[in-house]
């Protein structure tokens, strides 16, 4: 047989089709981005180690993938196989200009075809299964409500893997046809020599034909499978990897309203309304979105029918970037159309309770919390704020806690049983640990019972602690992710100097929210810890001892509060210390730890309506408990703690279930 | 086209326990400024207008001192187009009809169309101020709206007046024109605390030698004293039994009358909660 390279026409059309196929793919690559460079500045270049390892991680193992098991099986499979077959491209792309190239020395030469052929035929099978998988079993993720009116994407996913397939196709009949001319069919090629039996029969001249026909649509196919990445949804080969890289590490913060050093408040154009008022970086998200629906499935708005789906964000808004940015357009031409209101509606930016559960699922580490807060900006400063949180967020202003009560009262809680004598700090005071209540702490009657087993319980461990009285506000966490940066910054000023004013070695606080807060959004000296890292130590210490046990017909399960567990990792801790409890049966539901499913959310979510919400999350939270077989949730946060309570009141299958705070089923039994 | 506003700055308090057990006067460290909630009302439904009709041009009024100044700020940065500070130290001392006829001066010496201010200044609830502006003005005036509909073009329009238990008057008005706004139908937006911060334009205007107010000694009234509001106490059918005969004696001499309220929260579940209510009911005889 004479290969394809050694015909006289080959050099050209190879370099034709080459040259086609990367200037084409180099435009569209030149135009994505441009559009970056629109995008506001972001800088993520620091850190350079932790994000390599990061890369490595989860970008080349995969690591978030098998978190769906066959979604995340098929993925892998399909990645190293284009992994490994990146190189016979190559080597077949060479052959055009040199019959006899190759990439990989000869002496591996013969090991690599066998790896190829299997990798091919396996890639090829998982190919066909992943299309019957979509077409037929049709898993749920793929079949969300707003998938209705996004019929296109759900074309992309069938021409890439049609495009993998016939990839794979041509090269085994580009084997095969070879095989059937002058080799021995064997079960070392088994693709290459099930294609040779077909050919078998075949006249030789036909035989070349189908040789070099594959040959030449192989190279075709692959140059239009690259060309078609940027234009759709498949981008994220290119992208993914890099997009990891950048990927945000500080968990739990906010970015600020602009990278750049100067005065924000000067500035006109504040949060985000058009498509290059995001970050660079955040542009290269919506490039990066595969659409594979894992946020979708695990957001809590959208499993009890809010009008969110952080899944349709990225789709919708990368369609508006490309349509507003269009590849025929002149290089210099802004895009400048808003997409707040039209294409992302307000109620569906409202609808978030920043649980973070999309983030934790995402596979490339797509944000989706900082582009809703950048949106909620412009919407407060657009006065477009719901209703129901205009008297909260007045009353921030005004008395500096959204529950309305006047400032001096704050400490009511704390000196109004002789019990619970809290040590109130003056300035320049000095202790061990400073509490930080939170306004809800403060002002919540449900919740100031939380801060009196805290004060108790750290009493009986003898702890030295104190507290800010008056001198604290509200920490402003979720006044900041409502998108209401310039209050944030009047409470995190007024809480900081009452801070600095004293001496301490730890912050403590009951909500997960305020340490979230303190430990990631201000700028403190010393570190801030939630309380059941206290409880913890002084267990281990030994200055606890267990009186008395659990009551032996009751069922425990840890309910994961976001800010807790998501947002900074601690899942452990609780549970070590509910485990230590004598007389424990404890049960974990299903949605635990990095999959817990938010309660509805803490701070002014208290306040907020949304209008279209078929169930509440709490309810359904409840019922996920109920389900794993438990009679008490257990939790660490007052705001769970109060949603949850509040649940099962309305709900008529929990009836005998509790919830209770880890603090306070502690503080009982020691 | 244009709508003058009028605005005013109050201090409340939040509850009862932030006054002077002996001298009855709320402690200043316990009053809490801000905009009078009628007045936004006001501005919210004047901007409302304009966002309608676009060629409106919305002017904010103030009178007092520096508290006047930030209620303007307010004003601006909520989206008047402008704003005009009548400067005059301790307003709380100056008699209403005196008030009136500086801002109705400054009002009239600038043209309008349509004057909108807030029902009754939340601190002060004397519900006076609109009626004698429109007085000294003379133009009619509606008050308590709830609901304005104007038709600029036509010079007039309908306005929806607050009577009791939920019952409306619907007036059709033709301009110039005065409303008091009632609040309630709609909260007035929320203005960032950035915008609040920006440095607003405001226009101070000093009195002219010619119609000065204090020379045309206007004012039927003369003030002989003044002093900050008393709390509230809560209206209840039973004097609180937990306290002791002194303090009762004391809070009676005050004026106060703080007291328990009868019965409580009810909670529990739905169904038991239905059959709480219908036992309290049957209790007190409604059936």
């Amino acid at each position: 047989m004479i290969a394809p390279g050694s015909y006289p026409y080959a050099t050209i059309v190879m370099s034709v089709i080459l040259l086609l196929g990367i200037t084409l793919f180099g435009y569209l690559i030149y135009r994505r981005f441009l559009l970056l460079r629109f995008g506001s500045p972001d800088p993520r270049i620091d850190k350079i180690k932790e994000r390599a390892k990061k890369t490595l991680h989860f970008a080349l193992f995969q690591k978030r993938l098998p978190r769906y098991p066959l979604a995340g099986f098929i993925h892998i499979v399909i990645f190293s196989g284009f992994l490994i077959l990146a190189i016979r491209s190559l080597t077949l792309i060479g052959q055009g200009f040199f019959p006899k190239f190759s990439l990989l020395p000869l002496s591996i030469n013969f090991a690599y075809s066998v790896v190829t052929d299997y990798t091919e035929l396996l890639v090829m099978a998982i190919c066909l299964f992943a299309m019957i998988r979509r077409a037929i079993m049709q898993p749920a993720r793929y079949m969300h409500e707003e998938d209705k009116v996004n019929k296109k994407h759900k074309a992309e996913a069938y021409i890439v893997l049609a495009l993998i397939v016939a990839l794979m196709g041509t090269d085994i009949s580009f084997e095969g046809s070879m095989i059937a001319d002058n080799g021995q069919p064997s079960l070392l090629y088994p693709a290459s020599s099930v294609a040779s039996f077909f050919y078998a029969g075949f006249s030789e001249a036909m035989r070349q034909t189908i040789y070099l026909f594959s040959y030449w649509s192989h190279i075709v196919i692959l140059l239009v499978f690259l060309c078609y990445l940027p234009l759709s949804k498949h981008f994220h080969v290119i992208t993914a990897i890099p997009n990891v890289f950048f990927s945000k590490l500080n968990k739990g913060s906010i970015k600020p309203v602009f990278w750049e050093r100067g005065d924000w408040k000067k500035s006109d154009n504040i949060g985000a309304s058009k498509i290059t008022d995001f970050t660079w970086k955040h542009i290269f998200d919506f490039y990066t979105c595969t659409d594979c629906g894992r946020c979708t499935d695990n957001c809590p708005a959208s499993a009890v029918g809010r009008l969110l789906s952080p899944r349709m964000i990225s789709i919708k808004l990368r369609d508006h970037a490309y349509a507003s940015f269009p590849l025929s357009n002149p290089f210099r031409k802004v895009p400048v159309k808003r997409f707040l209101g039209d294409i992302i509606e307000e109620e569906t930016v409202w609808a978030c309770t920043t649980c973070g559960a999309c983030e934790e699922e995402c596979p490339v580490f797509i944000e989706y919390i900082d582009k809703i807060v950048d949106m909620r900006r412009y919407l407060v400063e657009a006065a477009k704020v719901p209703e129901s949180l205009h008297k909260p967020l007045l009353e921030l202003q005004r008395k500096g806690n959204p529950y309305g009560e006047m400032p001096q009262k704050r400490t009511d809680w704390a000196t109004s049983s002789n019990s619970t004598a809290v040590n109130i700090l003056n300035e320049s005071d000095q202790c061990d640990l400073l509490f930080f209540v939170d306004s809800c702490a403060s002002f919540d009657p449900r919740a100031q019972d939380v801060a009196r087993s805290i004060v108790t319980l750290f009493q009986k461990a003898d702890l030295d602690f104190g507290i800010l009285g008056k001198d604290e506000v509200d920490s402003g966490h979720e006044v900041r992710r409502m998108g209401e940066e310039g209050l944030f910054e009047q409470l995190s000023e007024r809480n900081t100097n009452a801070i600095n004013k004293r001496k301490y070695r730890r912050i403590v606080t009951t909500d997960p929210h305020a340490m979230n807060c303190l430990k990631n959004d201000y700028h403190l000296s010393h570190p801030v810890v939630h309380y059941s890292e206290v409880l913890l130590e002084t267990l281990n210490s030994g200055k606890l001892k267990w009186k008395g046990s659990i009551n032996g017909n009751e069922t425990y399960t840890f309910h994961d509060p976001c800010y807790l567990g998501r947002h900074n990792g601690i899942y452990d801790t609780p549970r070590k210390i509910m485990r230590a409890i004598p007389g424990m049966r404890m049960v974990e539901m299903d949605r635990s730890k990095a999959r817990s499913f938010c309660c509805g959310g803490g701070g002014l979510y208290f306040w907020h309506e949304v209008a279209t919400e078929k169930e509440r999350m709490a309810v359904k939270r409840v019922n996920m408990a109920h389900e794993a077989g438990a009679n008490v949730i257990v939790t660490a946060c007052p705001f769970c703690l109060i949603n949850l309570e509040e649940a099962i009141k309305a709900n008529r299958n929990t009836d005998q279930m509790k919830v209770i705070d880890l603090i306070e089923l502690v503080n009982n039994l020691v | 086209m244009k709508i003058s506003v009028i605005l005013d700055e109050i201090a409340v308090m939040a509850d009862s326990s932030g006054f002077d057990p002996i001298s009855n006067v709320v402690k200043q460290e316990w009053l809490i400024h801000g905009p009078n909630p009628y007045s936004t009302a006001a501005l919210e439904e004047a901007i409302r207008l304009r966002e309608k009709y676009p060629d409106i041009q919305v002017s904010a009024y103030s009178l007092g001192g520096a508290d006047a100044a930030r209620v303007l700020t307010y004003a601006m940065a909520m989206g008047a187009d402008d704003a005009f500070w009548i400067p005059a130290e301790n307003i709380k001392f100056m008699d209403l009809w005196d008030r009136a006829f500086r801002l109705a001066n400054a009002i009239q010496s600038r043209g309008n169309d349509l004057i909108l201010c807030g029902r009754l200044s939340a601190d002060e609830n004397t519900e006076e101020l609109g009626p004698f502006i429109a007085d000294i003005i003379g133009v009619p005036f509606i008050s308590d709206a709830t609901k304005i509909d104007m038709v600029f073009a036509e010079q007039k329009g309908l306005v929806w007046r607050r009577l009791e238990r939920g019952d409306r008057d619907v007036y059709e008005a033709k301009l110039p024109l005065l409303i008091t706004v009632e609040r309630g139908i709609r909260s007035p937006r929320y203005v960032s605390v950035r915008k609040q911060s920006l440095p607003w334009r405001i226009t101070k205007i000093e009195e002219s030698s010619s119609n000065k107010s204090s020379d045309l000694n206007v004012s039927p009234v003369t003030l002989i004293g003044s002093a900050l509001p008393r709390p509230k106490p809560k209206k209840g059918a039973q004097i609180a039994t937990a306290l002791s005969a002194q303090d009762r004696l004391m809070m009676l001499m005050s004026g106060g009358s703080s007291q328990k309220k009868e019965g409580g929260l009810v909670e529990g579940k739905p169904g038991e909660v239905a059959r709480r209510i219908s036992e309290f009911f049957e209790e007190k005889g409604f059936y």
